[in-house]
């Protein structure tokens, strides 16, 4: 598994917590602004409860005032009176009382008209029943003073007065009105000992709510689920409205909340979206802006890297931590090129070593390598090779004879001509080096050189018979110059060629045994062929560190 | 001081006459009087729940104004009262009837015909009385030895009303529902025949009797009354 990229991880690390933290606000936000609606809601319902309050306790007032009025009617004080001196037992005491309520009954607008014993006992009454009048059956009443009294099904407000007689008490009267929401603004309920008495929320019925608020305290704030809509629930405190009994009005949170709804859409879907992307932005630009000389740094590194070099790279970052890592990997890449310059060096002193210890076992071929390479590295140049397939070049001639190691010296240092079986045994060297070079390592590209530098154009040599291209371009260059420098080398049994006489030959050959374009790069050269470079390029050529290993060939080649 | 005249006026005119006893015969119209017309509702009109009824008299009204009226004689010479036992029965929390005529010296008795109690009582001049709470089948009695108007109430139920006119004579009556009336043997003189009606009043109109029915003929325009 590939490992994520430090841009993201800065993107993952900087964009997660402030969305985080977005969301968190925004929902923050709306929880505050639910609970101010829900504040509103209350504040609302409790305005409207003291405006109910003083209504009913103005009509409570005027109720009383009325019946002030009423019970001081010399009649009914006579009723009451008739009543008071029969005790319990005076039914027809009771009925007069009653007779007399109900004449009353008939001029005041109430619902329920009840008379009391002095005791309290409700012992007379009559209600309205549809167009008229009918008495009220004593059994069904409870025994209370001012508040609500359920009776058969319906329910009262009821307002009650004593009636005296000087100091005497006589009894109590009380009027009633069939109780009803006409003044309540919003939904409300009437409970009795949490038994839904009365309510007014559409198309709701009694046993739902009384689910609904079976959870709920009698007399404190509630929040209740109807019709799939949330209320807010909330007694109406001050209202007399006797024993267990509770009016609770309703507002529906999920109506109130429904303007804030729209506009927390409005400003999530905006403002959200806007704050999203502007974080996605300044995340991807700060996590670019963390990583980005991290990156060139690493670009520049691996870029190194390919090029197989440990160069120093610019100190260009711009931040600190940066820095520092640049300036780290420069000290450890001096400190490794230093190294690998004393180790090539050391390489290179191996190899000349080797040339020189090639040249030393031929004395008549004495400084032949060098001449290759120099010649090589000449022509090389003229046919445009850059400067890595130079050196390979360069190094690969020195050694291209480093078989004859392995040619004893009977065939190597014979005079005269070989005998085909000495000749044989001489078209061993390109196997043999390439045995010794194959060994070393960091030789590996000098090989084709060493073992096919013998192969010819048309395929004719060896040891493989290789043709044209299969023959790489320097193994074929080292081919044509280590041909030259044989033919105008001076022989123990023969002077060597004069530079026309080789290049005559080399050209005839062209095709056959050279490869056309390098024998014609080669004689565009000139006589000298070597001369045409600089006296550096010649110290470079025995020895880049200044290390000059053959002072005596390189002087005689510098005159 | 007018009575006074009158009395005097009418007691010359019995001695001076000569002629035989008599009927007075006749007729008592009723009659509505036009009154203010009522801009005021009736109080249960604010009331919810009640429909004013419509104004609009009921057809017997007259007959029933009727039965209110009492027709005696009045006269300067002493004539005799023959006292007799009636009745005013409180039954359906009204008396029964609403005007009783009665001579001076009668017995009038209460009795309570209703399941409630009733309380009859009077403050008027000619007789006051308070019966106290009595119950049904009960019955209570009053003797009324002046003559004069007595208004009678039940102090339980206010609007029970009745009126017991106590005559000075035994010739006193009360209108047949036609109106009709007869004051049967009247002795010859002059006298003075009244009509009584409770919110109309007296009406008088003096008579000369002697041989023979005189026939007199009374209007009586009444207000209307207040349901």
């Amino acid at each position: 598994m590939r490992k994520p990229p430090f841009a993201w991880r800065v993107f993952v690390l900087a964009f997660v917590p402030v969305c985080g933290v977005l969301v968190g606000s925004l929902t923050a936000v709306r929880m505050m602004m639910a609970d101010q609606v829900k504040e509103g809601l209350r504040s609302s319902l409790r305005q409207t409860h003291e405006f109910l309050v003083r209504i009913r306790s103005q009509q409570e007032l005027q109720n009383t005032r009325m019946l002030s009025v009423i019970a001081e009617n010399p009649s009914l004080k006579a009723g009451f009176a008739l009543l008071r001196l029969a005790g319990a037992g005076g039914e027809q005491e009771r009925r007069t009382l009653e007779d007399q309520i109900l004449e009353i009954s008939q001029s005041l607008g109430f619902d329920l008209v009840l008379a009391a014993n002095h005791d309290g006992e409700w012992t007379a009454g009559v209600r309205r029943q549809g167009e008229g009048w009918t008495q009220v059956d004593r059994g069904n009443v409870e025994r209370s003073g001012s508040g609500l009294m359920r009776l058969e099904g319906k329910t009262y407000a009821i307002t009650a007065i004593p009636v005296n007689l000087g100091e005497e008490n006589l009894g109590a009267l009380a009027v009633g009105r069939l109780f009803d929401f006409s003044e309540f603004t919003t939904p409300a309920v009437l409970t009795h000992n949490h038994r839904v008495l009365e309510s007014n929320v559409p198309g709701v019925t009694r046993q739902e709510i009384e689910a609904a608020l079976a959870g709920c305290e009698s007399s404190s704030e509630c929040e209740l689920r109807l019709n799939g809509e949330t209320y807010l629930s909330l007694p109406v405190q001050k209202l007399s409205l006797g024993r267990g009994y509770v009016v609770r009005s309703l507002q529906s949170v999920d109506a109130a909340s429904m303007p804030m709804e729209v506009v927390m859409t409005r400003v999530l879907r905006l403002a959200g979206t806007v704050a999203v992307l502007l974080l996605v932005g300044v995340s991807v630009v700060a996590s670019k802006s963390v990583v980005r000389p991290l990156t060139d740094l690493a670009n520049r590194l691996s870029e190194n890297w390919k090029l197989g070099e440990m160069k120093p790279v610019n100190i260009l970052a711009t931040t600190r931590e940066v820095e520092e890592l640049a300036r780290a990997f420069n000290h450890a890449a001096l400190a490794l090129s230093d190294a690998q310059g004393r180790l090539s060096n050391a390489y290179l002193e191996f190899i000349q070593s080797m040339a020189s210890a090639i040249d030393a076992r031929d004395v008549y071929t004495a400084g032949h390598s060098l001449r290759v390479s120099e010649y090589s590295c000449a022509i090389g140049q003229a046919v445009g090779l850059d400067e890595h397939e130079l050196e390979a070049l360069r190094v690969g001639a020195l050694l291209h004879d480093v078989g004859k190691i392995g040619v004893p010296d009977a065939v190597l240092q014979k005079p005269g001509r070989l005998t085909d079986e000495e000749f044989e045994i001489i078209k061993q060297h390109p196997v043999i080096g390439k045995r010794i070079v194959e060994r070393v390592e960091g030789f590996h590209r000098y090989l084709p050189i060493v073992e096919l530098h013998h192969e010819s154009f048309d395929g004719s040599g060896y040891p493989h018979g290789l043709r044209g291209d299969e023959v790489p371009k320097e193994v074929r260059i080292v081919r044509v110059a280590d041909s030259y420098d044989a033919m105008t080398s001076d022989r123990p049994y023969r002077k060597g060629m004069s530079h026309e006489a080789a290049m005559e030959i080399l050209r005839q050959c062209s095709g056959t045994h050279f490869d056309p374009e390098l024998v014609e790069a080669f004689a565009s050269l000139g006589s000298n062929p070597v001369r045409g470079r600089d006296l550096v390029s010649l110290a470079e050529a025995v020895g880049t560190s200044g290390n000059v290993v053959l002072p005596e060939l390189a002087k005689e080649w510098q005159q | 001081m007018r009575r006074l005249a009158l009395v005097i006026w009418t007691g010359l005119a019995v001695t001076g006459g000569t002629l035989g006893a008599g009927n007075i015969e006749g007729t008592i119209r009723v009659t509505r009087r036009l009154t203010r017309q009522r801009v005021t509702p009736v109080v249960p009109a604010y009331h919810r729940g009640v429909v004013a009824p419509a104004e609009q008299p009921s057809a017997g009204w007259d007959r029933e104004e009727l039965d209110r009226v009492a027709v005696y004689l009045e006269s300067s010479a002493e004539l005799p009262s023959t006292p007799v036992i009636a009745q005013l029965e409180q039954r359906g929390r009204r008396f029964l009837s609403h005007t009783l005529v009665v001579p001076a010296g009668s017995t009038v008795s209460f009795p309570n015909r209703d399941p409630i109690f009733h309380n009859v009582f009077s403050l008027s001049r000619a007789k006051s009385f308070d019966l106290g709470n009595y119950r049904q089948n009960e019955t209570r009695s009053v003797v009324f030895t002046k003559a004069g108007v007595v208004q009678v109430y039940c102090h339980l139920h206010p609007n029970m009303a009745a009126s017991i006119v106590v005559t000075p004579n035994k010739w006193a009556a009360k209108p047949s529902p036609a109106g009709a009336f007869v004051l049967e043997a009247v002795p010859p003189g002059r006298h003075a025949v009244v009509v009584w009606h409770p919110s109309a009043g007296s009406f008088r109109k003096n008579v000369q009797v002697g041989g023979g029915a005189v026939q007199l003929d009374f209007e009586i325009p009444v207000d209307e009354r207040q349901p």
